[in-house]
């Protein structure tokens, strides 16, 4: 089936598994490290043993989820040139600067968490403890970095067109470009809180198998407190986010929202079913005002539809409008598992230990995810047809190479044994008694 | 000396390291693949805790490669994906498989079916990819590759199964066995594996051996397939060459009187010299015979900016790189507790 496709729509979608596949890992990466020195903090500061199992154990994860986020992340600097050539043929000089600079971050990284995974009986624990601080503050500056780019494909600056060819160019405007600061700060945020909610979810299952020691309880805490801790600022910047789409990118805006009219006290939609042949939205619960207050601050304000463009230039509308509310709607559903977890915690002093709490729980750690692939499909469908917004088409910059389904082909099946195997590492590592734990971690063989 | 030429400098030397370094453990890779005998698990053993702390590192290398192509000469790193499609794709899917297959190995029972399958992965992987990627530089050096009014023609398969092509793959993964052979006599030594030691040894003298032989082979190569690379060999290439030879010879005779160190430093220059020697006899092409590096560079305010980055980057990288070889490398696995 993937073999019928054309070269553009097998680009695509494999651009689109290579990014969701890597996204995981990526986010995973980045928010690891930080639940790590907090609990090898706690361990070195107070000597409890539980926290150093927990730490010992996010370790080995680490281990496994970096390497594979490593080389799936190679894949995409390859992917860029396999499959874009015309992107970054024409506009490397101007968007090359963030990725040679994420090299630098990927190597420390790589080099702290080769010391850390390896270095447990080689250094002292404050020595290692520090080891750990590299790599939590080059994994965010790596997703800083890569995202910047991304970014300036949603709010090309930093050159000028004249006669065919890009001239003025200046880097360090394109890397701080509208979109950078806000795009940047969500995805980091996202990776914290999926990481959070993630390993939170493993303990809370635990939990409701009956497994409610100091361990499960402290793991649980700590991924919630990250998780749901940063999730009423998460949705402030989600805010943020949509308004600075509504300024740069009026089109993605309204295939979002499912907004085909241009018009004045444009409703927010909550829910509903964009149908691009009717041109309409249905089904949809609609606040009177709300997208015009949301998106400029005042609930008169025009907000442009679908319309004004000519359908092939228009993004794909329904994905995005699905892509989007999902989001929104997980994002609001951890905001409330956060007010139910803080307000137990101000009154009881703990935690909520229920079973329909630990179950939200569970359910917490893949939405959190799923919400990082909606957002990527947002930001990404949502710039169709241009590659880079108003300036190339994705059409222009696909490779004039044949046979991309076959590619498409190798990498489904690669990433699904990847993914069932290190799915399956994770698991028995989750369920790996404890005792084997608090020995000294022998040099793998 | 130009901006460009600045730059491609030290991507090439960024190039040499990820041979240095990552083609060690892709040499490792396979010898893992051929471990033998009564003591094919030690070696295996011996393997997975030389490259362990350090190979996500010395991967990195490849990914500086790419984005220093990448920013400072974009219009080469769009031309080189299209022209190497294919090896770019088969080497990918060798990284990929050969860096979760040494993750996920190290994990699981001990001489399961879980760790005899990702072993097998591992050591294929590190066997297929050094060879494609040999390959796809011996068609940038050949001339296969034509890019004539910004477009580019090279066959999907003719590009890189040149005999040269061919042969800069199997030259490239000797080199790799050759390297990872010598560095695991010193780690063998250094843990006190006399039995170890031996088995590498002789390995070393293998691979050194053919690598020499295929390394005279390869200068009748370019002389008869790629006129422009010979031309450049014969003035500028020459020097690296004789020095690739004397280090080559010399680390052999270290390996045989067990001087390891010495050997290892030999091979080291070796094959830094066979690349350097490459780039030297290169010039002026990045990609040979229609593009320049001059007229493949970045505007100069893109250069400016990368060679700024560079310098910073750089000064956080030098000081961590030490730290971890000089953690994990320098002495015998005396652990402190």
């Amino acid at each position: 089936m993937v073999l019928a496709l054309t070269s553009l729509q097998a680009a695509r979608i494999q651009m689109a598994v290579s990014l969701g596949f890597h996204i995981v890992f990526a986010a995973l990466g980045v928010g690891l490290p930080l639940l790590l020195l907090i609990a090898e903090y706690r361990a070195n500061r107070s000597g409890d043993p539980t926290w150093m199992a927990l730490a010992r154990r996010w370790a080995k994860a680490l281990g496994i989820l970096f390497a594979v986020g490593a080389v799936s992340g190679t894949v995409l600097s390859f992917a860029l040139g396999l499959f874009w050539p015309g992107l970054m043929g024409r506009w490397g000089s101007v968007i090359g600067l963030p990725f040679a600079l994420e090299a630098f971050a990927f190597f420390v990284e790589a080099i702290f968490l080769g010391i850390y995974l390896y270095g447990w009986e080689r250094l002292t624990p404050w020595q290692h403890w520090w080891s750990g601080v590299p790599i939590a503050v080059s994994g965010a500056a790596s997703a800083w970095f890569v995202v910047t780019a991304n970014a300036w494909m949603q709010t090309p600056v930093g050159f000028r067109e004249a006669g065919g060819r890009v001239v003025e160019v200046d880097p360090i405007a394109a890397m701080l470009n509208p979109s950078t600061p806000v795009m940047t700060t969500h995805m980091i945020l996202a990776a914290y809180m999926a990481t959070g909610l993630g390993v939170a979810a493993v303990y809370a299952m635990g939990m409701l198998r009956g497994r409610r020691d100091g361990y499960h309880r402290r793991g649980l805490a700590v991924g919630l407190a990250l998780g749901l801790g940063i999730a009423p600022v998460q949705v402030l910047v989600g805010d943020w986010a949509a308004r600075v789409v509504a300024e740069h990118q009026p089109v993605k805006l309204a295939a979002l929202e499912g907004q085909w009219e241009t018009q004045r006290r444009a409703p927010l939609r909550i829910g509903g079913l964009p149908d691009p042949h009717r041109e309409e939205t249905r089904f949809a619960i609609e606040v009177p005002g709300g997208l015009s207050w949301l998106a400029y601050g005042d609930v008169d304000a025009i907000v442009r539809g679908l319309k004004e463009i000519e359908p092939r230039d228009r993004p794909n509308t329904v994905l995005v409008h699905l892509a989007f509310q999902s989001m929104v709607a997980i994002g609001f559903g951890l905001l409330g598992l956060g007010l139910w977890a803080g307000v137990v915690a101000l009154r009881r002093r703990r935690l909520p230990d229920s079973r329909w709490f630990l179950r939200a729980a569970v359910a917490a750690g893949p939405a959190a995810f799923l919400a990082i692939e909606a957002g990527w499909i947002v930001t990404e469908v949502g710039r169709q047809p241009w590659i880079v917004q108003g300036v190339m088409r994705t059409a222009e910059a696909v490779t004039s190479r044949p046979g991309i389904g076959w590619h498409l082909a190798g990498t489904i099946t690669v990433y699904l044994a990847l993914a069932v195997a290190s799915t399956y590492l994770l698991l028995r590592l989750a369920k790996q008694p404890r005792s084997a734990e608090e020995a000294p971690v022998e040099e793998p063989a | 000396m130009s901006l460009e030429a600045a730059i491609l400098g030290i991507v090439w030397v960024g190039l040499t390291l990820y041979v240095l370094l990552a083609g060690a453990d892709f040499g490792g890779g396979v010898w893992d693949l051929f471990a033998s005998g009564e003591r094919a698990q030690q070696q295996r053993a011996l393997i997975s805790a030389a490259i362990g702390p350090v190979w996500e590192a010395n991967h990195v290398w490849l990914i500086f490669v790419l984005t220093g192509l990448l920013s400072a000469f974009p219009t080469v790193f769009a031309d080189l994906s299209v022209a190497l499609y294919l090896p770019f794709s088969l080497a990918l899917i060798g990284i990929v498989l050969r860096g979760s297959a040494f993750a996920f190995r190290s994990h699981g029972e001990p001489d399961s079916a879980w760790q005899r399958t990702w072993t097998r992965v591992f050591g294929i992987a590190s066997l297929v990819t050094p060879f494609v990627l040999g390959a796809a530089a011996g068609s940038i050096a050949s001339g296969r590759i034509r890019v004539v009014n910004g477009e580019v023609r090279a066959g999907l398969l003719s590009s890189w199964t040149s005999p040269l092509s061919l042969f800069a793959g199997l030259f490239a993964l000797t080199i790799c066995a050759y390297l990872a052979a010598t560095y695991l006599t010193v780690e063998a030594v250094q843990r006190g594996e006399d039995e170890l030691e031996r088995d590498f040894r002789g390995r070393a003298l293998v691979a050194g051996a053919v690598a020499g032989v295929l390394a005279a082979v390869g200068l009748v190569l370019v002389h008869s397939e790629a006129p422009v690379l010979w031309e450049g060999m014969r003035e500028a290439g020459l020097l690296f060459a004789a020095t690739s030879a004397i280090a080559g010879v010399g680390s052999l005779i270290f390996v045989w009187s067990r001087r390891y160190r010495l050997a290892r430093a030999g091979a080291v220059a070796a094959v830094a010299s066979v690349l350097f020697g490459w780039g030297v006899a290169q010039w002026p092409y990045l990609i040979v015979p229609d593009v320049t590096v001059t007229a493949a560079a970045a505007p100069d305010a893109t250069l400016r900016v990368v060679v700024v980055g560079f310098a910073i980057g750089g000064a956080v990288l030098a000081p961590s790189l030490f730290l971890l070889f000089r953690i994990f490398k320098t002495e015998p696995s005396t652990d402190r507790r």
